[in-house]
């Protein structure tokens, strides 16, 4: 066994308030939700096991690091789903969570498995649960931690409105994450697939995809 | 002392037929993390280098990851993993091939050359390996074979053969659906056709049976090539997660020598096998002729267009 398994559990679950058509955002920071006159959004958003081998000396994944690619995946949750569905508008800039060579084809075919955009506008409840996100470090031949993966189990669902039924998707996949020139861990692959149905969808889509990853 | 000597260069010449279709299959199919599923941590001999990855100067794909691209895969008889090192065991490449990979189709082909094909210089494609000077070594090997196929070489992977039998055993063996019926003596290939569990001893008979077959050298390269194949089919089935992912790609690079790449691109290329389709990867041998300078093959007429479908975006489509 190389390297030396780290378990690491945090704890991050922001409640965000949106009304319909644009409104206030705000943290808790402590779990839950957070309610609003017009509707609760609610992420769920966890590390779970955190591990690490490596190609040559042992390597461990810190909880800075940890902590990093939590609010990575935070930060792509709010623009890639909580955002174009509370607005029914596109999604915003993927940039600052994903990297260069891996934003083509995030903002290009891939684009429908990674972004929950051209939907409906959800003006009731939203819940975005995570599971418990594994982050496993890979370490090179020098013991340098230079990528990690991130396992990707989100639920989404919002309540119903009027007489459709609930909206729910559910992408599952990882990101590999590589950190930019700045130290930034960023996504620079993934593996995702998306499942949608409910809501004005007439039937369920799945779509899934993965970076072309050719090493640079 | 005879004997000992026959059977070990015998052995020597078995296990670098096989090399090449294996590394591929654990490198650039990379599907290693699904034995670490499998079967649990494999625990080869510690510092044993199962293989060589070369990024050659030429290779350039930052910003453009999903083109397609080429890689060489040798099977050598040498001991060391530095050809120039053993110069007494020269360790010619008698396994030769080329996969196109083109990550946006999730595609890829195998193009399986025979190691008597004639090189620019007249010299048989196996041979350019082999020596010290600038007109050798994996350079040179790439450049030979990139003159022949028309195809850029972009990285070498170069097997080291003395863990290899201990290596497909480690990952619990290939699933291969073998063609024919074998019965060869020589390599011990003893083979009924169908699907066929093989463990490392039996995957090198595989590969190294030509006495038996109709084409001899010819089939036993496309036999190469199925090996290769069904050991991407083989690990891609164990469906391996992410963390699988990275902590066999820390296994191999535990054990391969990198040049001009890194564990990150290691990383890279087990993801892009896990994206390809191994039912759409196709295994094709080049299609070659008595050249007419002794035993040494060319290329055919055949092989033109063949060359020229696989060189536009690294598969095959018409052929």
């Amino acid at each position: 066994m190389i390297g030396a398994a780290v378990l690491v559990v945090i704890a991050v679950v922001v409640g965000v308030v949106l009304f319909a058509g644009g409104g206030d955002d705000s943290s808790d920071g402590g779990g839950g939700s957070t309610a609003t006159p017009g509707a609760d959004t609610n992420v769920t958003l966890e590390a779970g096991e955190v591990t690490a081998d490596s190609a040559g000396p042992p390597v461990t994944v810190s909880q800075d690091i940890a902590d990093g690619v939590i609010d990575t995946i935070g930060d792509y949750l709010q623009v890639a789903t909580v955002a174009p569905l509370r607005s029914g508008e596109p999604a915003g800039d993927l940039a600052p969570v994903v990297d260069g060579a891996a934003l083509a084809p995030v903002s290009g075919v891939d684009r429908p498995a990674l972004v929950d955009e051209g939907l409906p506008k959800v003006s009731t409840d939203l819940d975005v649960v995570a599971q418990p996100v594994a982050i496993t470090g890979l370490g090179d031949q020098e013991g340098n931690l230079v990528a990690l993966t991130a396992t990707i189990n989100v639920d989404i669902t919002a309540a119903a409105e009027g007489k459709a039924k609930p909206l729910h998707i559910v992408r599952t996949g990882y990101f590999v994450l590589s950190p930019d020139a700045a130290g930034a861990w960023k996504v620079s692959a993934y593996k995702m697939g998306v499942t949608r149905d409910g809501g004005t969808l007439d039937a369920t889509t799945t779509t899934a995809a993965a970076t072309p990853a050719a090493p640079k | 002392m005879t004997s000992l000597t026959s059977a070990r260069t015998r052995r020597r010449t078995l296990v670098t037929v096989v090399l090449a279709p294996i590394a591929c299959g654990l490198l650039v199919a990379g599907t290693l993390a699904a034995a670490w599923v499998a079967i649990g941590s494999p625990t080869p001999a510690s510092g044993a280098v199962w293989f060589q990855v070369s990024k050659l100067a030429g290779a350039q794909y930052t910003g453009a990851p999903d083109q397609p691209f080429f890689a060489l895969v040798i099977g050598t008889g040498a001991r060391s993993d530095d050809p120039n090192e053993a110069h007494d065991d020269p360790g010619l490449a008698d396994a030769i091939h080329v996969i196109g990979i083109n990550p946006s189709l999730g595609s890829a082909t195998i193009l399986d050359i025979p190691r008597d094909t004639e090189g620019p210089t007249g010299a048989k494609l196996n041979s350019y390996i082999v020596g010290s000077d600038k007109n050798f070594g994996l350079r040179a090997e790439a450049d030979a074979v990139s003159a022949v196929t028309g195809l850029p070489i972009s990285y070498v992977i170069r097997a080291n053969f003395p863990n290899f039998v201990q290596m497909v055993d480690e990952i619990g063996g290939i699933d291969v659906e073998i063609p024919y019926d074998m019965a060869d003596e020589n390599s011990g290939a003893f083979f009924t056709a169908g699907p066929n569990h093989l463990t490392g001893d039996q995957a090198l008979a595989l590969s190294r049976n030509r006495y038996t077959l109709p084409r001899g050298d010819l089939d036993r390269t496309v036999n190469q090539g199925l090996v290769l194949l069904s050991a991407l089919k083989t690990l891609q089935a164990k469906q391996p997660g992410a963390g699988d992912t990275i902590r066999l790609v820390a296994t191999a690079g535990r054990h391969v020598k990198l040049d001009g790449l890194g564990v990150r691109d290691l990383l890279a290329l087990g993801q892009l096998a896990l994206s390809v389709d191994a039912n759409n990867v196709k295994n094709v041998l080049l299609p070659v002729a008595n050249s007419g300078n002794g035993s040494n093959l060319a290329k055919t007429a055949d092989a033109e267009s063949l060359l020229a479908d696989m060189a536009d975006d690294g598969v095959l489509q018409s052929h």
